[in-house]
């Protein structure tokens, strides 16, 4: 099955780690690393999976919903 | 035996989860927000959970909960982050030097003007002070949900109403309020300062501001943050943007403890309990005519009870106790407006200061009994 994967860029770890929360609590799967590349530097990822396409549409809207600022990850579809 | 009264100045002692808290952070973090290794993770996620229950506790968001050192830290950044552009600002005569001093501090370097409302008995009264102080180009009321020396709860809804309907953030300092008694942000509070070392039993060292996010906040200090670090100006998000530097990750760590100590006892049990042993302690004291209590009758208080022995200087008294065992603070309590307030402090008062009573959960009611009986027995030479 076909892997559907995007990015979140997190300007903070706390906001990084509400995101996650916010993502469980609805049943998106995700995972928050360290950002490896950043010109800011002191960056967290949060990079969503999914065999569903829509995982990364509901993914942003969540995070959209709640006034979480994010940027979309380079390599998000 | 030692025993102590003194818990408005800090819980003593802390409870056994609080003390495992504390020797459980040493041995498990490292320094949180600063890199993506295992230490700094469980140090990060700890941090957050701190964020999470104590925001949570007064309905604050885990971002807008800014962990600081106490309470006057945390209004050191309200005051002065919210009235860096200048304004006027609103104090009641009831605050501690924490918010009193950063305010004055201000107005004498010209940078803001600064009026101080009278607080009541009446409450109602409390508010038309209020009112009738306010200026066209007033930011900020500067106000504790109780005071430090009388335990007398100011009416905090009704001011934040009042703010709120004239856009002036109001600044609560909840010091001797937080987990006494319940306390909501939504209660038209726009940030809430508190110590986390009293009612909520963190080890000291310990506080917090949780901000509406309604009113900017103008950072006082600037540094490290573990975020935007490629940039020399200070970041604008909550919580970092007031958090430069590294946290007191064990003190935080201690504080979600006490919280959670907190919630598991009920705050309406806490304060059932000492709210009894105060009651009791003014019954006992009430036996004595020389002896004056300075609590309105009638009136909501916080478990703290100041008085006076006729004759008997507040200090000397608290020293007499402590030689007995006893621990009372005596003095102004960091609060001379307060003192000023209630004729403990100024031109032709008898007597400068009171003694404080402040019970914590773990007080008893037979040692504020037996507490009482000495003081009764005290001499005005200090000799029983």
């Amino acid at each position: 099955m076909m892997m559907n994967r995007c990015i979140a860029e997190l300007p903070s770890y706390t906001l990084a780690s509400k995101a996650e929360r916010l993502l469980r609590a609805r049943g998106i799967r995700c995972r928050l690393r360290r950002r490896e590349n950043t010109a800011e530097g002191c960056g967290w990822d949060l990079e969503i999976a999914s065999d569903r396409r829509s995982a990364c549409r509901n993914a942003f809207a969540v995070l959209d919903r709640y006034d979480i600022p994010y940027r979309v990850g380079g390599d998000s579809p | 035996m030692m025993i102590n009264f003194d818990n408005a100045a800090t819980t003593f002692p802390k409870p056994a989860t609080v003390r495992y808290a504390a020797a459980n952070a040493t041995e498990r973090y490292g320094n949180a927000g600063r890199g993506g290794h295992a230490l700094s993770q469980s140090g990060s996620e700890m941090i957050y959970s701190v964020r999470e229950t104590i925001g949570g506790m007064f309905g604050a968001e885990p971002e807008n909960t800014v962990l600081t050192l106490n309470c006057t830290h945390s209004l050191n950044m309200a005051i002065k982050g919210i009235m860096h552009g200048g304004g006027h600002l609103l104090i009641s005569s009831m605050e501690h030097n924490a918010s009193a001093r950063p305010a004055a501090a201000m107005a004498a370097e010209g940078r803001i003007s600064l009026s101080v409302f009278d607080v009541s008995p009446d409450m109602q009264q409390t508010t038309e002070n209020l009112r009738a102080a306010l200026r066209s180009n007033t930011r900020a009321v500067v106000c504790t949900l109780a005071s430090n020396v009388t335990g007398l709860v100011l009416p905090w809804r009704e001011i934040g109403d009042i703010c709120a309907k004239r856009g002036i953030c109001f600044i609560a300092d909840g010091a001797q309020t937080c987990g006494i008694k319940e306390i909501r942000l939504s209660d038209g509070i726009n940030i809430l300062c508190s110590s986390g070392h009293k009612g909520l039993y963190g080890l000291t060292g310990t506080g917090f501001l949780l901000s509406d996010g309604a009113f900017p906040i103008h950072p006082v200090i600037e540094g490290g943050t573990g975020t935007n670090s490629s940039s020399l100006s200070q970041p604008e998000l909550l919580p970092e943007s007031l958090e430069s530097g590294t946290l007191n990750i064990i003190g935080a760590a201690t504080l979600k403890a006490g919280a959670e100590f907190v919630k598991s006892r009920g705050i309406d049990n806490i304060l059932a309990h000492e709210d009894r042993i105060c009651r009791r302690f003014i019954s006992e004291l009430s036996q004595d005519s020389r002896i004056t209590i300075y609590r309105p009758s009638g009136a909501d208080c916080v478990p703290v009870v100041s008085f006076n022995i006729s004759g008997i200087p507040p200090e000397r008294a608290a020293g007499y106790l402590s030689d007995r065992g006893y621990c009372l603070r005596a003095g102004l309590h960091c609060a001379p407006l307060a003192h000023r307030t209630i004729g403990t402090l100024g031109s032709g008062v008898p007597v400068t200061g009171t003694i404080r009573f402040s019970p914590s959960v773990f007080s008893r009611e037979e040692d504020a009994v037996r507490l009482a009986r000495v003081i009764r027995g005290m001499k005005p030479g200090g000799d029983k």
